[in-house]
């Protein structure tokens, strides 16, 4: 409150002086040599501003921001961001940000929502006359770094400077910042230093309606805090009309729809159910592309493996028919979208359709093949055609057998409205659903499942204990989890130590919510000091976090798998990992080497980055950076006691039956054919349960039963130990134990 | 003893003065019953003083060595309850099941209606009584065992619960295993009338284990038949709270006698029989301690008014590659069944808890001596839920599509038919065909594979005709039988 009460004074005391005074100006004048343009300026008085003031500000000779002139670039940008629907709103929206505490906006994608409104919120708020700033979340990484791209580009600033943004292991920002991109999360963790984010004098809450884990752990939290910090401004915006439960949430908030440029799209089904819906897919392509006007596709599909298939057989496909009529049947440009595709790839869809072959003939078309990516954070221009098969890959997780996993499911009434809402983006469009309207009308649900019911809690409740918030049961969920899903997360905490039996955070609890990852790596990575084996493990880690770094192309996979032998550790793919990774160091991440040997270097370069973040934590921690010598016959059996200790709950046990049981849960499991363990040890920890027709651990390595009952005693309570197998000869093993210490 | 008696004129006294008294009757109810346990106990003080044999095992938390260490320790002479180291039966809720318990009555307390009693058959590790409390020498407020566990006086119930006589081969009972708790077994051997047993634990393979008679308690309770298939006709504690979750959780397992009551792990239930968070059997149960710790209500779920849902939300592996009416057709028939009794959660929850309710399914098929009065409850209602479910997994069309069916029966005999027709004809065209080429080898062996194919369809084809005709007649057939 006090913050935000003093440069108001302030402000209102320069006023009295010299009514001309401009908010940068204090103290300063004397020394600026652009007053003369500025004192002809409007004086911006924070949650007073008007558009026209703003505007004024906008239009002038010099940049209030750096004080150098404007380049004719920003000239043209401003143009069209004047003619953005967001603009005409302006005044409206300023006056219900001054009034309010807390105001929700609906506008579609292509209204401006995302680059305009923070930017108005600067004019008006003048964070950095209080030292402050503004923040703006995103539920992606790719969006808050292109948006914070495109929003430097429109301050005229560069970014990293007056602009920038912050996703988790990249830090883009100065002390000049006033507007901060970040990804949710990441305002999450600042929350974790900030409880009462007073680094900022607003936060907007973008891409409300994707309700992300974090965005709803944030808007729980920035609840909490509205009522301590009046003067924080809070902007929710979502893209979908429902909004009704936002201003619930918020008290009643108060409502701002911008509408959004759209054309009516006619929307088709097919009249029975589709076999097949790839196959479907791609057929429909084929008959839009032969049949229908021009105009561009959208397709959307699962996962990058389908999507890849899918692009191969359109091409395919369509040059067949391009080669049977040349003359009636124009060029094609398929070009596919998911998150993990590198940045300059993701690009391509902005790239034009091809033009005719030859003058007069048939018109090329782009065909974008995507993710639910394009559903609502990127708006793809010139799209007519919109194919829908009703499916998206979503989390789920069951706390009953300790599982979360991407499945493919049908998708929600709204994603489907949304989905075919972004045919009619530049004139009127169709959109072809792959499944009856009856299927639409009977089987769909309402809505998607927010992320908070569908996913493991371990991160959050550590998150909500550093905030200081014990009671987690009547914690003010938009969407409260289900209770037995909190039960498995203070059970996780529990027994990783990062929780007391009372429930309070403990030291190591404290030093866990500090590193930006899952608690069980950050059990290992604590423990791996006393195993004498941080660096390898931290390596190990920084593999984990990167994106899957083995290529392999459907057409060499023989030759793949024979490169990726060569890395191979006999005793865990974790142990392969750091093989790969101490190999690309060796070879200074060379592109050509990583070419040869199938092994993706943009994920091994983020992994590299990746670990130096994770070292700048650990030594800010003050936590030792050891290795056991290469020499030793211990080097790697530490490296694998480091990750028993993080991972010990999720332990598989070879039965006599042949086939592997989780600890505890007894699900049924088998390795993953991408495992590299061809002797199938007695126990493996496992890093994920692969959830499809058949249950698949995923990244496995080698551990011995002793250990587990040596670093986990607690979990390996023998006397609650379900009755199996694997009890049994943990119990042998601990009468073992107990033998050889009376001998001693 | 001759203070029980005491204690039960007493009260009659006062039910005199106030004889609307409800908690004043039940408090006489349970004295008298009292009375007739300690009668039974000192008839039979074999039982007792088993636990001092020689066989068995350390740490023994045999009844005898319990009573004589702690009746004058837990005795208060200015307190107004009467309190002997009597035997009774305590429900004790582990996972969705309540069993019956003998236990022992280390204090009643008159004023609050509640009784601290210690059960002698611990079904988990914190119950396991605390032999370092028995000796007065534990003073640790968490010392991991239990100090009693204080419980409404209502919840009490005589020992005659537990028919001891009901322990004969196959018999299904409490065994004693060598951490000190007592796990499912069934009774495979025995060797006289009082044992030894040999039991098998349940999910424990073949594994036979020979236990003396004092080391077993029959199996009674609610919902212990089988976990599962409980729903809310059994029993009537649950029956009255049956729409939502049932709350007959929280008193049960280790307290400490006037510990903080987050000492207590707490078993939340479903009001259709589930329980949630039933792998917590196999933690130390902090989770929903914790839970309890933050003032979470049974029935409710989170958020601020425990408005949150009260199940995860379910996980389903469709089939790769189908379209969506496809996909929603088979799931919508699984989806159907979980709203009834025995249904895909059910199974869910048996896959999870391995082997061993597997196990014990087989058995009560196998063997079912009706135990006791609750036996009998349990077997006829999963019977019931069986039943139930299998008839739910019919698929529906089976009993609505039978009018049609006859009707499509004799489309499907013309299309196969024409089928037929034309096959032959083509298959006569083919040999003339190949006839007509027998000079060249390519072309003619081109034909001979086309009129094999041919005549293998013209044989299935003819196949599902002959097949279509036969249910045809059995469906005339039936019409005969109907129609007299």
């Amino acid at each position: 409150m006090g913050g935000e009460d003093r440069p108001r004074k302030k402000i209102r005391v320069d006023q009295s002086k010299d009514k001309k005074a401009t908010p940068a100006g204090n103290g300063t004048d004397a020394a600026n040599p652009y007053l003369a343009h500025r004192n002809k300026l409007p004086t911006l008085v924070p949650h007073k501003t008007t558009s026209e003031q703003a505007e004024a500000y906008e239009d002038a000779e010099n940049n209030l921001f750096t004080g150098r002139p404007f380049t004719p670039k920003y000239r043209e940008i401003l143009k069209k961001r004047r003619n953005l629907p967001v603009h005409k709103q302006r005044d409206e929206f300023l006056e219900l940000v001054h009034n309010n505490q807390v105001i929700i906006l609906v506008g579609e994608t292509g209204s401006g929502k995302t680059t305009q409104i923070p930017q108005f919120l600067v004019y008006d708020e003048q964070p950095q006359m209080k030292g402050k700033l503004i923040a703006c979340t995103q539920p992606r990484r790719v969006a808050a770094m292109s948006v914070a791209k495109r929003v430097a580009e429109e301050l005229d600033v560069s970014l990293g400077e007056e602009v920038g943004y912050s996703i988790r292991f990249e830090d883009c920002t100065s002390p000049r910042t006033v507007l901060k991109y970040m990804t949710d999360g990441m305002l999450l963790r600042e929350a974790m230093h900030d409880p009462l984010l007073e680094r900022y004098s607003a936060v907007v809450l973008d891409e409300a309606h994707e309700r992300t884990l974090s965005t709803d752990i944030l808007m729980g939290l920035i609840k909490e805090i509205c009522k301590r910090r009046t003067d924080l401004k809070v902007v929710v915006m979502s893209a979908t009309l429902d909004a009704g439960k936002f201003q619930k949430y918020f008290n009643d908030a108060p409502l701002l729809v911008v509408p959004g440029r759209t054309f009516p799209v006619e929307i088709y089904y097919t009249p029975e159910p589709e076999r097949d819906y790839l196959e479907a897919a791609v057929r429909t392509v084929i008959q839009i592309h032969t049949c229908e006007e021009p105009g561009d596709i959208l397709v959307f599909l699962t996962g990058e493996e389908e999507i890849e298939d899918a692009c191969r057989k359109i091409r395919a496909e369509i040059d067949s028919i391009i080669q049977a009529s040349p003359q009636t049947v124009g060029d094609v440009k398929v070009v596919a979208l998911y998150s993990s595709l590198p940045p300059a790839q993701q690009q391509r869809i902005f790239d034009d359709p091809p033009p005719p072959r030859f003058p007069g003939g048939p018109a090329g078309r782009k065909i974008v093949v995507s993710t639910n990516i394009a559903e609502t954070s990127l708006t793809i221009d010139g799209i007519v055609y919109v194919i829908d098969p009703g499916f998206s890959k979503q989390k789920v997780y069951n706390p009953r057998i300790r599982v979360e996993s991407l499945l493919v499911s049908p998708i929600s009434r709204a994603s489907a409205q949304q989905r075919s809402g972004r045919a009619g983006r530049t004139r009127p469009g169709k959109c072809f659903r792959l499944y009856t309207e009856k299927a639409f009308l009977k089987d769909l649900q309402e809505q998607t499942y927010p992320e908070i019911l569908r996913c493991n809690l371990g991160t959050v409740v550590l998150q909500l204990k550093k905030l200081g918030i014990d009671d987690l049961v009547h914690f003010d969920f938009m969407d409260p989890p289900a209770p037995e899903t909190l039960m498995r997360a203070l059970e996780l905490l529990n027994y990783l130590e990062a929780l007391d039996d009372d429930g309070n955070l403990t030291t190591v609890g404290e030093q866990m919510a500090d590193f930006p990852l899952d608690p069980q790596f950050c059990k290992a990575l604590l423990s791996s000091p006393k195993y004498k084996c941080s660096n390898e493990i931290l390596s190990i880690i920084a593999m984990l976090s990167a994106p899957n770094c083995f290529i392999r192309p459907n057409d060499q996979r023989r030759q793949a798998d024979e490169a990726k032998s060569q890395f191979t550790h006999q005793d865990g793919d974790h142990l392969t990992l750091l093989n790969v990774f101490h190999a690309y160091k060796s070879k200074e991440g060379d592109q050509s080497w990583c070419y040869q040997n199938y092994l993706n270097q943009r994920s091994l370069k983020n992994a590299d980055n990746v670990r130096t973040q994770l070292v700048r934590i650990m030594e800010r921690r003050g936590l030792e950076l050891v290795s056991t010598p290469f020499e030793s016959k211990k080097y790697y059996e530490n490296i694998r006691m480091a990750l028993t200790a993080g991972f010990f709950m999720q332990v598989a046990h070879l039965e006599r039956t042949g086939h592997y049981l989780t600890s505890k849960d007894n699900q049924v499991v088998q390795l993953h054919p991408s495992c590299g363990l061809d002797n199938k040890p007695e126990w493996v920890i496992y890093n994920e349960f692969v959830l499809t027709t058949k249950n698949y651990i995923r990244t496995c390595t080698s551990v011995r039963g002793e250990w587990l009952l040596e670093v986990a005693p607690a979990y390996y309570d023998l006397e609650n130990f379900p009755k199996c197998e694997a009890r049994r000869v943990l119990e042998r093993i601990a009468t073992k134990n107990s033998q050889q210490k009376k001998r001693r | 003893m001759d203070s029980l008696k005491e204690q039960l004129a007493e009260i009659h006294g006062l039910l005199r003065i106030d004889p609307d008294n409800d908690d004043l009757k039940n408090l006489a109810v349970d004295l008298e019953n009292l009375i007739a346990l300690q009668d039974q106990t000192l008839a039979n003080p074999d039982n007792a003083t088993s636990s001092h044999d020689p066989g068995a095992e350390l740490g023994s938390t045999g009844s005898a060595a319990v009573e004589d260490n702690t009746i004058d320790l837990t005795q208060d002479p200015n307190e107004f309850n009467l309190k002997e180291g009597g035997k009774c039966c305590v429900p004790f809720s582990v996972a969705s099941a309540t069993y019956f318990l003998p236990a022992m009555v280390l204090r009643l307390d008159r004023e609050s209606d509640e009784a601290t009693v210690l059960i002698l058959t611990p079904l988990t590790r914190e119950s396991r009584p605390c032999d370092w409390f028995l000796d007065g020498r534990c003073n640790a407020d968490k010392c991991g065992r239990s100090h009693g566990i204080i419980m409404s006086l209502e919840h009490l119930l005589p020992t005659e619960v537990l028919n001891q006589g009901s322990i004969k081969e196959g018999a299904k009972v409490l065994a004693r295993y060598r951490d000190g708790i007592y796990y499912r077994a069934s009774v495979v051997a025995m060797e006289g009338p009082d044992g030894p047993f040999w039991v098998n634990y349940e999910g424990y393979g073949d594994e036979k284990t020979k236990l003396n008679a004092d080391e077993l308690v029959p199996v009674s309770g609610l919902g212990v038949e089988d976990h599962l298939e409980n729903s809310g006709e059994n029993g009537s504690e649950e029956e009255s709270e049956s729409d939502e979750w049932t709350s007959d959780s929280q008193e049960h397992d280790d307290d400490n006698e006037d510990g903080p009551s987050d000492e207590t792990r707490v078993t939340f239930h479903y009001g259709d029989g589930e329980a949630m968070g039933t792998w917590e059997a196999h933690t130390k149960g902090i989770g929903g301690k914790l839970l309890a710790k933050m003032g979470y209500r049974i029935g409710k779920g989170l958020g601020k008014e425990g408005e949150g849902r009260l199940r995860p939300v379910e996980a389903e592996v469709l089939p790769a590659g189908k379209g969506l009416g496809v996909v929603v057709e088979r799931s919508q028939r699984k989806r159907k069944r979980p709203r009834e009794p025995g249904d895909a959660k059910g199974r869910h929850k048996r896959k999870h808890k391995g082997g061993r309710d597997a196990k014990s399914g087989q058995e009560s098929e196998q063997h079912t001596p009706p135990a006791d009065v609750f036996d009998f409850l349990n077997t006829s209602l999963n019977e019931k839920s069986t039943k139930s479910s299998a008839y739910i997994s019919k698929p529906e069309p089976h009993t609505k599509a039978k009018q049609p069916d006859k009707q499509k029966l004799h489309v499907d005999l013309i299309n196969v038919q024409t089928k037929a027709s034309q096959l032959v004809a083509a298959l006569s065209r083919a040999k003339e065909a190949l006839a007509r080429n027998k000079g060249d080898p390519k072309i003619a062996a081109s034909y001979r594979a086309k009129i094999h194919d041919l005549e293998g369809t013209l044989r299935s084809v003819q196949q599902s005709e002959a097949a279509i005709q036969r249910r045809l007649n059995t469906e005339k057939q039936k019409k005969n039988m109907i129609n007299f």
